[in-house]
């Protein structure tokens, strides 16, 4: 189309186009050099540049699935699984390549049986990237691939299940969606079950992800296992009668303790309320805290067989003495020291019996405060108990100094110190293994994925801590206090029961409070071959309530189980 | 058909109707391969526009049957009507991705803009016909007919739709430039031209619009934003290489890497599947028809359809540089979708109108 001066005359009326025969003829030539161009520089690109062009397709089209590690399993000591991963796939979107929106929205109410209203919510708005739905069964997953609609998508992704729900879930603990334990047991063996990324190769399309099938692959390196000392019947009973107490008694807290004194196994260890570590991220972070761990306390009376133990092991008393109990009210220092009921002279398996506070502070003032406070740490007060779960606390029992007369009296009642319940546990299973050391045993073995390689945890008993002698007096005396004393609710039909109850004051504003207490009880059974360790504790219950009408019928329950139980499962080994 | 005069019959326009079919189905072909996702069967789209190809082909019975001698007369009511069809979209028409090209009725739907291509044609066809000046068209007769075109092409502007408006641009130009202008006229013409694209640039793009002409100066600019296009369709060309990578498997268009690739880009996917080969395969049919509507352009018993033919030629030559120049990464990325292959219903249909205004002129030779 070059310009051009008139030249042709309008004398060719006849065929007037003609006059524009040389234009056209341009034109054409016109059209034809921007053709030429046009088809070399696809020459170009297609020759010239094809290959790296290509390589850049190739690289843009290639991507790498990174899946988090597949945790090893939890599993009870039968074996029953209380924590375990899998992969599963969720459903995403990108509404703004999904053509038929109303359509996809119906197919995938159909397969997700949830409303199509829901779905035509989140496909709307031609956004980039939406989650449909996350954590599908392997069935939806398989149904939504096979309706192939463009724009719909499976990722697969790593969760953990807690298929017993909020059972021993504060501690069991959970771990987080990136499978890294966060808390409780999941913490205590994160390295042992966390395993290792895996990284798969995979095809892209421009929004993204577009799998065809994902199935666990060699390269699937999954944690540990870890099989627990918990029996998962067992902690199903104590919570429920935990359950039962809290609406009994109107406690805030509740918690068990079950330890087997002959290998320090923990059997159940309950807290409630409890929270489901399915949807942690929902729950009270308060409900996580495993209270046994982690929350010392005073123990009050609970500690005063622990007081007579060390009395009797350092000769300070002997089992025949007999002590004057002042009828109820005895000044220390400048304070009077009071008992529930008044009482002369008792013998000292009464002063365990009728739960004499006097009579326990005359004790540990025989004792004296130096061998008191040692033979206490003996038993494992005032330390942790080298459980290794996460947070565990020592508890405080401090050296008294030569005139802190009162608190050593008040020590002899289990005040002015504190303990966990896995403490006073453990240290009751000390008496009732004979006088052995007990560390308590979380689990019994951990099994990696590779077949044959598994390790077995020692079980937790160790040196001697007090005599045989001595650990038999305790438990006659503590038999004394469920056939006739304080803890006469935690009796058992056909077996021995050894026990002392505990009501504590609480600290409330600086002052003992007399209406907010812990309640606790520390029961063995059966007493003569103890086989079941139970520490109760509820804290606050209702005006009222102690130890002997709130903690003990908890243990008188879940003993009488779990002696059934463990009778059961012991002779089917 | 009574009615039909038989010489219509024996002189069909076979050889450019043929070529535009041949297009318009291997536009069908290639739209099957450009469906997004992968799924069974003959996407939607692929039937829709072959529908549109029988729709189109009603079009152009009816731009073919009267005597385009009569169509003359009609130039500017046609005119008028496309003007007041592209108010109406500015005024009622709906806002799809931030611009307004589409007149709905119920389910029909059409851009006015395209029609308005062929009211230009018309216009002008008839308008140079009535004031040929042997010595050339002044600065003084073109008044008349830029301020008429303006109309329509600042409508089509205001939608905004630049790569329309800039067809229709180019397709007026053409005429003036084809029916003789005077140089002083065509300098003038060109320093209002350079004047509007300042004052287009400075008052009347978009920044999107501003965006696109950067990234084509420096495509490395924002190679994830409007640059996209451009690179992922040179990706898409370049990998096919001499033969391509076969129909249905061409990674770019298959895995949606494409952007638009079923309206402007879809050349890149016939490119990447059929390769060079497929391309200048393509090309040639283009050029085929082009060079056939000179033909015509050149055998016709008047000035009228002379222009109308010429004018027929740049409403799809132009369409096709600018989409295929873009496509291959010679020029900034504007919306203009490649006559006949594209997918779209209006740009479909007005093409075959086209042609069938072209076979008028070309079939009416023989009817003195």
């Amino acid at each position: 189309m070059k310009r051009r001066r008139p030249a042709v005359a309008p004398r060719r009326r006849a065929r007037p186009a003609l006059m524009h025969a040389r234009r056209l003829v341009l034109l054409g030539v016109f059209v034809l050099g921007c053709y030429g161009t046009l088809l070399a520089r696809a020459a170009y690109l297609q020759a010239v540049d094809s290959e790296w062009l290509q390589e850049i397709a190739e690289r843009q089209g290639r991507t790498t699935i990174h899946l988090g590690p597949l945790r090893g399993d939890l599993l009870d000591r039968n074996r029953d699984r209380l924590a375990l991963s899998a992969t599963v796939e969720s459903v995403s979107a990108s509404p703004r390549r999904i053509e038929a929106t109303e359509d996809a929205a119906r197919k995938l109410a159909r397969i997700l049986k949830r409303s199509a209203a829901r779905f035509r919510r989140i496909l709307a708005g031609g956004r980039s990237f939406v989650w449909v739905q996350r954590w599908v069964t392997p069935e939806e997953a398989d149904r939504v691939r096979a309706l192939g609609i463009t724009g719909v998508n499976l990722h697969p992704e790593r969760k953990r299940f807690y298929p017993s729900r909020d059972l021993a879930a504060a501690y069991l603990g959970f771990a987080g969606r990136d499978g890294v334990g966060l808390t409780g047991l999941e913490l205590a063996f994160d390295n042992a079950l966390r395993g290792h990324p895996t990284s798969i190769p995979a095809r892209r399309d421009a929004s993204g992800v577009r799998l065809i099938r994902f199935a666990a692959s060699p390269g699937d390196r999954r944690g540990a296992s870890i099989i627990l000392s918990l029996d998962s019947r067992l902690q199903h009973v104590a919570e429920r009668e935990l359950d039962a107490a809290i609406a009994r008694t109107g406690a805030s807290h509740a918690t068990l303790v079950a330890i087997d004194p002959r290998t320090g196994d923990i059997l159940a260890l309950a807290e409630r309320p409890s929270f489901d570590p399915n949807l942690f991220w929902t729950q009270s972070p308060q409900a996580f805290r495993t209270r046994a761990f982690v929350h010392p306390f005073e123990p009050g009376s609970t500690l005063k067989p622990f007081v007579i133990a060390v009395g009797l092991e350092e000769s300070a008393i002997r089992p025949g003495d007999r002590l004057d109990c002042e009828h109820g009210s005895w000044q220390v220092a400048d304070h009077v020291i009071r008992d529930a009921s008044p009482y002369g002279e008792l013998s000292i398996e009464d002063v365990l019996r009728v739960s004499s506070n006097i009579c326990a502070a005359k004790i540990a003032e025989k004792i004296g405060s130096k061998r008191l406070v040692a033979g206490l740490r003996k038993f494992g007060f005032g330390r942790t108990t080298g459980s290794g779960y996460p947070g565990e606390a020592a508890g405080v029992v401090r050296a008294l100094g030569k005139h802190q007369v009162l608190e050593r009296a008040n020590l002899a009642f289990g005040q002015g110190m504190t303990a966990t319940a896995l403490q006073l546990a453990t240290g009751g299973a000390m008496l009732a293994n004979g006088g052995r050391r007990v560390w308590p045993r979380l689990a019994l073995r951990m099994e990696s994925p590779e077949a044959g390689h598994a390790l077995d945890w020692p079980s937790g008993i160790g040196e001697r801590v007090l005599s045989e002698a001595t650990a038999g007096t305790i438990i006659e005396m503590m038999e004394a206090v469920v056939e006739n004393g304080t803890g006469r609710r935690a009796r058992i039909p056909h077996y021995r029961v050894a026990g002392k109850t505990g009501t504590a004051q609480k600290v409330v504003d600086g002052t003992y409070s007399k209406d907010r207490v812990v309640a606790s009880f520390l029961g063995i059974v059966p007493a003569r071959d103890p086989r079941l360790v139970i520490v109760v504790v509820l804290d606050e219950p209702d005006p009222g309530y102690g130890g002997g009408s709130a903690a003990a019928p908890v243990f008188r329950k879940v003993a009488s189980f779990g002696m059934s139980h463990l009778g059961r499962a012991e002779s089917a080994e | 058909m009574p009615g039909i005069d038989r010489r219509l019959i024996q002189h069909f326009e076979w050889p450019l109707v043929g070529l535009a079919l041949a297009l318009a189905l291997v536009g069908v072909v290639n739209l099957i391969s450009a469906a997004p996702g992968v799924s069974d069967g003959v996407p939607p789209t692929a039937v829709r526009q072959l529908s549109w190809i029988g729709l189109g082909l009603v079009a152009l019975l009816v731009t073919l049957l009267p005597d385009y001698r009569t169509l003359e007369r009609v130039a500017v009511p046609v005119l008028v009507v496309c003007v007041v069809l592209l108010a109406a979209v500015l005024a009622f028409g709906p806002v799809v991705h931030g611009s307004q090209r589409w007149i709905v009725m119920g389910p029909v739907r059409f851009q006015p803009s395209e029609l308005a291509k062929l009211g230009i044609v018309l216009f002008l066809a008839r308008l140079l016909r009535r004031h040929m000046n042997p010595g050339g068209i002044g600065l003084a007769e073109l008044a008349v007919p830029v301020l008429v075109i303006g109309v329509p092409i600042g409508l089509t502007l205001s939608e905004p739709d630049l790569g329309t408006a800039l067809v229709q641009g180019l397709v007026a130009a053409s005429f003036l430039v084809f029916a003789r202008i005077q140089i002083r006229a065509l300098a003038g013409l060109g320093l209002a031209g350079l004047a509007a694209v300042v004052g287009a640039w400075s008052f009347y793009l978009h920044d999107y619009q501003k965006e696109r002409v950067f990234t084509f100066l420096d495509p490395e600019r924002d190679p994830l934003g409007s640059a996209y296009h451009a690179i992922q369709s040179q990706i898409a060309i370049g990998s096919g290489g001499w033969l391509g990578k076969g129909y249905l498997r061409g990674p770019q268009s298959q895995l949606d890497f494409l952007p638009e690739q079923q309206t402007d880009f879809v050349f890149s996917v016939l490119a990447e599947e059929w390769g060079f080969l497929g391309g200048a395969v393509v090309l040639a049919l283009y050029l085929a028809l082009f060079v056939r509507g000179l033909m015509i352009a050149r055998s016709s018993r008047d000035l009228f359809g002379t222009y109308l033919a010429v004018g027929v030629v740049a409403l799809l030559f132009w369409p096709c540089a600018i989409n295929l120049a873009m496509v291959l990464g010679m020029v900034p990325v504007v919306g203009v979708p490649l006559p006949l292959l594209s997918y779209g219903g209006s740009s479909l249909v007005t093409a075959f109108a086209g042609i069938g205004l072209l076979a008028n002129v070309s079939m009416r030779r023989y009817f003195f």
